[in-house]
């Protein structure tokens, strides 16, 4: 890793977090060491309750959650690096700004919650070791906006959930678009999904249920829907450029499909 | 630095946690005499050479007859070891593993010349100690008799962190660890700290014989008597640069694991650094004498 070049995106990042948290500076409830004192006295079947707590901007990379009990946790900036947060409940939790390098939320709680704008990567180049994996995860009627490039979200269920920015003067802040190439929903449930403006190259979505999904202004070159089932979808002013559509189901039902591009070739 | 490699040590640490035999409550928690944290400077100055003179100096101290005995020779006739190594950020590269045996001591002696280096470009001791602080220490899996940070390396920290060392040092110290330096002098052992150091661009060095008023030198042995060493019979124990290492971690091993008293001359703080202080108050005070 060039060091200068990450304490430029630092900076950048440190600054755009002041932005963001300025109206909310509050120190957090607890200390990186309570917190991690209390989930590693935790036994089997006994997960530690921190649901309403701030927890914002502590470094807790690394630890295991031991399915602790975050329900509507504040977890604003905070460094989650190879944490292991599988089967934690994080229904309604906040983790804008958080630091999910390597984390693993397999099999979590994460209804409702938010991740707008995490750090993903520890450069800006991608590396598949470091995406966070969301395998098995309830993440419906979650709102996500980052770069998840080759993110594991197989068998999630993402029902209802919002991804991508939708409005660009306000929580996108300046990203033009999300990136998720290569990211993997084989097996998701991603029926009644909003997404707009995000790059799904390379992206799976192998057996994935999209029906009534909003896939507005998408880029899916080189997608996989093999198996899908996109009944109802609108994927108005997508982009399918050799999008492998092979047993892909409810494709005569797209809503949109006169302005997506790519899509008639794909489909002959 | 290696992304794999970094995430790999992180991840190292959440292992960590499953080590705990059933939840971390003091009650259910085996004693062991000593929980020893060898605390390894890796920066930029530390090239593969460099590293593997460290590696191999602290496995033959694991291998070492005196080491061995001061080991098993304990009351709880075992001890804790664990390894951080550290140069951006910390990485606890060896979980806390229990040695009650020469054979365990020679398993963990091994797993130590296997390390892969973590490359970095500054000395951040302060976060480094701030991680060992905050999930480190307590996670450790047994009631130890004695709690010791062995922190060496070549030079003094200048990573600009957030809080002063000392702040650091001083949460460790109440905790009940024991903070031991091992600065590797090479070239000249009284060279300013600081100088030809590797350090952020456009910051100054802090706290550092180059931002006294008077200018004199302050040494890395006296950097880390005044900036490290902390806690009950807390000593530094210098090496004469990297060939001399595995001869300075000999000794120390055998003081810290023993916990027997360390010659004066490593437990004194730290004189020079202290005397320049001295030097300016009282320069200051005729200073303000003259005024009047």
């Amino acid at each position: 890793m060039r060091f200068c070049g990450i304490v430029s995106l630092a900076g950048f990042a440190v600054g755009w977090q002041l932005l963001w948290s300025a109206g909310d500076a509050r120190a957090a409830d607890f200390t990186a060491r309570e917190v991690t004192q209390q989930f590693f006295k935790a036994k089997v079947g006994e997960p530690v309750d921190f649901s309403d707590k701030d927890l914002s901007n502590l470094d807790l990379a690394g630890l295991d959650f031991k399915h602790a009990d975050m329900r509507r946790a504040n977890l604003y900036g905070v460094d989650l690096s190879a944490a292991n947060l599988s089967g934690v409940n994080l229904a309604g939790a906040k983790l804008d700004r958080a630091i999910v390098i390597g984390a693993d939320f397999s099999g979590a709680n994460m209804e409702g919650a938010t991740i707008l704008k995490p750090s993903v990567f520890s450069s800006m180049k991608f590396d598949y070791a470091e995406a966070p994996k969301f395998t098995g995860a309830n993440l419906r009627s979650i709102r996500i906006v980052a770069r998840m490039d080759g993110t594991d979200f197989r068998r999630a269920d993402l029902s209802g959930a919002r991804i991508g920015p939708f409005d660009m003067s306000g929580e996108a802040g300046m990203a033009p678009s999300t990136l998720m190439m290569g990211a993997d929903f084989s097996g998701a449930n991603l029926s009644g999904v909003e997404i707009r403006n995000v790059n799904f190259t390379f992206g799976r979505f192998v057996g994935t249920d999209l029906r009534g999904a909003k896939l507005l202004n998408l880029i899916l070159a080189k997608a996989d829907f093999s198996g899908a089932d996109l009944t109802g979808a609108d994927v108005t002013n997508s982009n399918f450029d050799e999008a492998n559509l092979n047993g892909a189901k409810g494709l005569r039902t797209l809503i949109g499909a006169a302005t997506a591009k790519n899509l008639p070739s794909v489909l002959e | 630095m290696a992304v794999s490699n970094w995430l790999r040590s992180v991840a190292m640490a959440a292992a960590l946690t499953l080590t705990a035999p059933g939840g971390g409550n003091a009650e259910d928690l085996p004693l062991v005499d000593t929980a020893l944290l060898v605390s390894v400077d890796v920066s930029n100055s530390v090239d593969e050479h460099r590293y593997k003179l460290q590696m191999e100096g602290i496995a033959e101290a694991l291998e070492d007859k005196g080491v061995l005995d001061a080991i098993t020779g304990g009351t709880a006739g075992g001890i804790l070891f664990g390894m951080v190594t550290w140069a951006d950020r910390p990485s606890f590269v060896m979980p806390w593993t229990r040695i009650s045996t020469k054979e365990e001591a020679l398993a963990v002696a091994a797993k130590v010349r296997k390390l892969q280096l973590q490359s970095g470009e500054f000395t951040c001791m302060t976060r480094m100690m701030r991680s060992v602080n905050d999930k480190i220490v307590p996670q450790i899996p047994a009631k130890p008799t004695r709690i010791v940070v062995d922190v060496s390396g070549d030079g003094a920290d200048n990573c600009n962190a957030d809080e002063a060392i000392e702040t650091v040092r001083d949460e460790l110290v109440a905790t009940g660890v024991t903070l031991n330096g091992l600065p590797i002098n090479e070239g000249d052992p009284n060279a300013p700290v600081g100088e030809g150091a590797y350090r952020a661009p456009g910051t100054a060095f802090k706290d550092s014989a180059l931002t006294k008023p008077n200018s004199a030198p302050v040494n890395l042995e006296d950097w880390y008597r005044a900036h490290v060493m902390g806690g009950v019979g807390s000593f530094v124990l210098p090496a004469n640069g990297y060939a001399d290492f595995g001869r300075a971690m000999r000794q120390k091993f055998v003081i810290e694991i023993s916990g027997v008293a360390p010659p004066a001359r490593f437990t004194a703080k730290a004189l020079v650094y202290e005397r320049l202080v001295e030097v300016q108050r009282g320069a200051e005070t005729l200073g303000a004498g003259l005024a009047r």
